[in-house]
């Protein structure tokens, strides 16, 4: 009898002790409430016009803040990035044209008006739908951190030359060396914030 | 038979206090992963750790870590809210490990043998850490590699290239019983 009692103990305690590594998760503390949340802190007025808690496409199902909805929402931003940054390279290959084509019509080559108007229009186009991309995406994840940072030094770049480009085409039939200083800064500004993001 | 029950319950006792349970020591543990593209490579820390082991006989037998997805820091906000989108952070909040069997395979070293689960992925893993020991616990250092897309994880790509679907992973983890 005894040997049976001491025999079903034995069993019985080392299956107490023989807990999986897995089991220990149960013991441990279940996920802040920080790390859970939607939205980010803090995010672009644009955006918050539009993704806040209570923007405009809150009001759309599709849209309605859900963890679910959420994730589907962060692959359309990663898609407005994504297009971003394409047409961040077209408007940066037509700033490049436009000081070709500008510098020769201010050497003389009137010919070249109708060009540089065109390839202007096209280039202004493309300038604003990329900032537009940027300026109304859904929010990230999280907000970004205080202090200098690349994405930080990207936007106020963008501030820079995104004054320019207004300037270039509001000058650019009237006052042409102010034409020519606003276009040479909105593309030296906006050359230095892709390179500031890349590198 | 009140003797083989007193027996019985000293035996029963002594095994169950056998076995001691310990907390990770969060303050002095980071985990660290390191990834790599062609423009340039980085790491992100997590400070963040949480982790549970099992001691008998002053060696661990079991042991589990977790860390939630979003702690990790690489110094780039935009890079890390990236990563959040592609790990799918929402859905697959949480990284994490645990053992099935440890055993000490030389002075200094003990194999791990575990399971890593990783966006909603579980994969055997088994790594060979550097072990040593106090009074209060125990501390463990090494690292290992994984290939993220074994975890499903589709791999962002920058100036149009795709990041190494290597990543390594450091981990340094002090284990402490809590006076």
């Amino acid at each position: 009898m005894n040997k049976i009692l001491f025999t079903i103990f034995v069993i019985v305690s080392q299956s107490i002790n023989a807990q999986n590594g897995e089991d220990l998760f149960a013991e441990m503390e279940p996920l802040d409430a920080i790390d859970q949340r939607l939205l980010p802190d803090r995010m672009l007025f644009t955006q918050r016009l539009l993704w806040g808690e209570k923007g405009a496409m809150r009001s759309f199902k599709r849209y309605e803040l859900t963890p679910e909805n959420r994730e589907k929402e962060l692959k359309l931003r990663r898609k407005f990035l994504i297009t971003h940054q394409i047409l961040g390279y077209v408007t940066l290959a037509g700033m490049i044209a436009q000081g070709f084509i500008g510098g020769q019509l201010y050497n003389g080559k009137r010919e070249l008006y109708e060009l540089h108007k065109t390839v202007g229009n096209i280039t202004t186009a493309t300038y604003f739908t990329t900032a537009g991309l940027s300026l109304f995406s859904p929010p990230p994840l999280v907000s970004e951190k205080k202090g200098l940072s690349s994405t930080r030094a990207h936007k106020w770049l963008a501030t820079v030359h995104f004054s320019a480009m207004v300037a270039t085409n509001v000058l650019a039939d009237d006052r042409k060396k102010l034409h020519r200083a606003a276009a040479y800064t909105a593309f030296g500004s906006y050359a230095t914030a892709m390179i500031v993001l890349t590198f | 038979m009140k003797n083989s029950l007193l027996l019985l319950l000293s035996l029963g006792m002594f095994s169950l206090l056998q076995a001691q349970k310990i907390r990770l020591n969060t303050a002095a543990s980071t985990l660290t992963y390191q990834a790599k593209h062609i423009a340039h490579n980085w790491e992100g820390v997590n400070k963040q750790l949480q982790g549970l082991a099992v001691i008998e006989e002053g060696l661990p037998k079991q042991l589990a870590i977790k860390a939630s997805v979003r702690d990790f820091d690489s110094k780039n906000a935009n890079r890390d809210s990236h990563a959040l989108e592609v790990l799918e952070a929402l859905r697959f909040p949480e990284v994490r490990y645990y053992s099935k069997s440890i055993e000490k395979t030389s002075e200094g070293d003990i194999t791990i043998v575990g399971v890593l689960s990783f966006h909603g992925v579980e994969a055997s893993k088994t790594v060979i850490a550097e072990y040593s020991s106090s009074n209060t616990g125990f501390r463990i250092q090494g690292s290992f590699n994984f290939n993220a897309t074994d975890f499903g994880v589709s791999l962002p790509s920058f100036l149009l290239v795709k990041i190494n679907e290597t990543i390594a992973i450091d981990y340094d983890l002090l284990f402490e019983s809590i006076p």
